[in-house]
């Protein structure tokens, strides 16, 4: 599905990631960018079909080498964090855990050269708003997602421009957690090939107290419920491993 | 050769090559001393700090080098000494304002209220921090003019440092006609705000109802964004305002003044004269 492919000089290629749509031209001394975003149809999938594309639009330009050809688009996760809430605030009694399904949509990454590795950037299949998350003088800017986190992975919508990413959080504490609002931080997770999704890496999260850091871990698998899994893009930045968040205990709510 | 024997021979000269192998010893150990001290110290602080941290050994150890080689060319360092400190005196009345600025130098150094590239506003001019000196701040202001102000100024001014914090808020004042229903109003400008890509969902926007203006119901909109999208934010929810009010039949209101007779229920009155009325020109000419 996402192999590269030969466009020719003078030839113009077509992707549909759900809403995003994309197209690549390539004319004798450069390759050419054109990019769209329709969200009356984002179950639709394309895949590098021949379409000369909008022809009064703005593309953006890039100078190529002479005898590059091949065309690479792979997915990405943001760079920024994603912000996203449960689907009601609840609390977390002591010594439970959980696991949280959360839909991360992808960025499509545009490569050329032999491997991809001339990047002609990355556009977001759905443009997300921004959000913050933490106090006003310390916290992190983030994009804020449209969809709420779910107890189920059946739950979460499946279409081919969106990843589902298990978050599994732990309060082995006697402490009663407040849970509103989650960050995750997806440079930090990889993608994964599924049976009829994309996965992403799990995200753990271990709840200490409500004046202790959380600490938070990103191992190098999914969830069990993703079964078998292919892994395919790793992360933008590997993790600090045990890494702690402070800050963000007073907020009832956690950063993974 | 009788001459080079004879300099060889003479005391003056092992004092000379001595004052000699310090300086071509002593510079470049003090600039490796000054060179690491100000590594040490940009690993642990800021930049501005690093330089006065170099710049500091730098000086401190050329002092120290010249008093020992005065010394070792036979210079009374007491009668020395005397006359520096009288030199100092008057030094330091002639330069008061440049050691003000220096020492003010050292508490912005030290206390860092700002650091270069932030942009601030000191004394309601605004703009971007290129360097933090001894004597004074430089700064390249928003229309791209050089600015230079004295650390002392800086000390003394109430300066606000725009981009310290990662987020910042955008208060729209917004004026509407008595007329129309602030509810519908208010929950119109949330709707705005959260629709635009540049308005962070969170922290929420502010509404407030700020005031019964002269003119009109006056309303504050204040948006959270990112601190690089404020002319992002501002052009494109200005324009969303306008649009969306004039879709939605919403009166921005303009300053007037309405004339009352005593009542507003009551029109204002007009009398009519009938009869022999003088024209305007007519009262003219009477009166020449």
């Amino acid at each position: 599905m996402w192999e590269a492919t030969t466009i020719n000089p003078g030839a113009t290629r077509h992707w549909q990631v759900g809403p995003c749509k994309l197209w690549v031209r390539r004319l004798p001394d450069e390759w050419q960018t054109y990019v769209e975003r329709d969200p009356d149809s984002p179950h639709v999938e394309v895949w590098a079909v021949d379409d000369p594309g909008p022809g009064e639009a703005t593309w953006t330009r890039f100078a190529a080498v002479r005898d590059d050809h091949q065309v690479e688009v792979r997915p990405q996760l943001p760079e920024r964090p994603v912000i996203v809430r449960p689907e009601t605030s609840f609390l977390f009694p002591g010594g439970s855990d959980l696991t949280f399904y959360v839909s991360i949509p992808l960025h499509l990454g545009i490569f050329t050269g032999p491997g991809g590795e001339r990047s002609l950037g990355e556009v977001p299949t759905v443009i997300l708003s921004n959000s913050f998350f933490g106090e006003p003088t310390t916290g992190q800017l983030g994009f804020a997602l449209k969809t709420t986190a779910r107890r189920d992975p059946a739950d979460l919508r499946q279409q081919p421009h969106l990843a589902a990413c298990p978050v599994h959080v732990r309060n082995p504490t006697g402490v009663t957690m407040a849970f509103e609002r989650l960050c995750l931080y997806t440079r930090h997770l990889a993608i994964y090939k599924g049976s009829n999704r994309l996965w992403t890496s799990l995200a753990e999260v271990t709840y200490r107290g409500p004046t202790e850091p959380q600490q938070l871990k990103y191992p190098d698998r999914t969830g069990p419920e993703a079964g078998e899994v292919e892994p395919w893009i790793p992360p933008r930045e590997p993790a600090p491993q045990g890494r702690l968040q402070r800050q963000l205990s007073a907020f009832k709510s956690f950063i993974t | 050769m009788e001459w080079l024997a004879n300099l060889v021979e003479s005391p003056r000269f092992y004092i000379l090559l001595r004052s000699a192998i310090l300086l071509a010893i002593g510079l470049p150990v003090l600039h490796l001393l000054a060179s690491g001290g100000r590594r040490l110290a940009k690993a642990r602080t800021s930049d501005q700090a690093a330089m006065l941290v170099g710049k500091g050994i730098f000086y401190t150890g050329v002092l120290l080098l010249i008093i020992m080689i005065m010394q070792n060319l036979g210079f009374k360092l007491t009668a020395i000494l005397g006359a520096a400190g009288i030199i100092g005196v008057a030094l330091s009345f002639a330069s008061q304002t440049s050691l003000s600025n220096i020492i003010s130098g050292i508490f912005l150094i030290w206390e860092r209220p700002f650091a270069v590239g932030d942009v601030i506003d000191v004394n309601g001019t605004v703009g971007m921090v290129l360097s933090i000196d001894l004597l004074s701040v430089k700064m390249r202001t928003l229309d791209n003019r050089f600015l230079r102000v004295p650390n002392e100024t800086i000390i003394k001014s109430q300066v606000i440092t725009i981009t310290r914090f990662p987020i910042r808020r955008l208060d729209l004042d917004i004026g509407v006609a008595y007329k129309e229903d602030v509810d519908r109003v208010m929950k119109l400008l949330v709707e705005i705000a959260d629709a635009n890509p540049y308005s962070l969902d969170e922290p929420r926007p502010l509404i407030i109802f700020k005031n019964f203006g002269n003119s009109a119901i006056e309303i504050m909109l204040g948006v959270w964004f990112s601190k690089t999208d404020l002319l992002n934010l501002r052009n494109s929810i200005m324009c969303e305002i306008k649009k969306r009010f004039d879709a939605e039949g919403i009166e921005i209101a303009f300053p007037h003044v309405s004339l009352y007779t005593g009542s507003a229920t009551q029109p204002f009155p007009v009398r009519v004269v009938e009869g022999n009325a003088a024209t305007p020109a007519e009262t003219a000419s009477e009166s020449s």
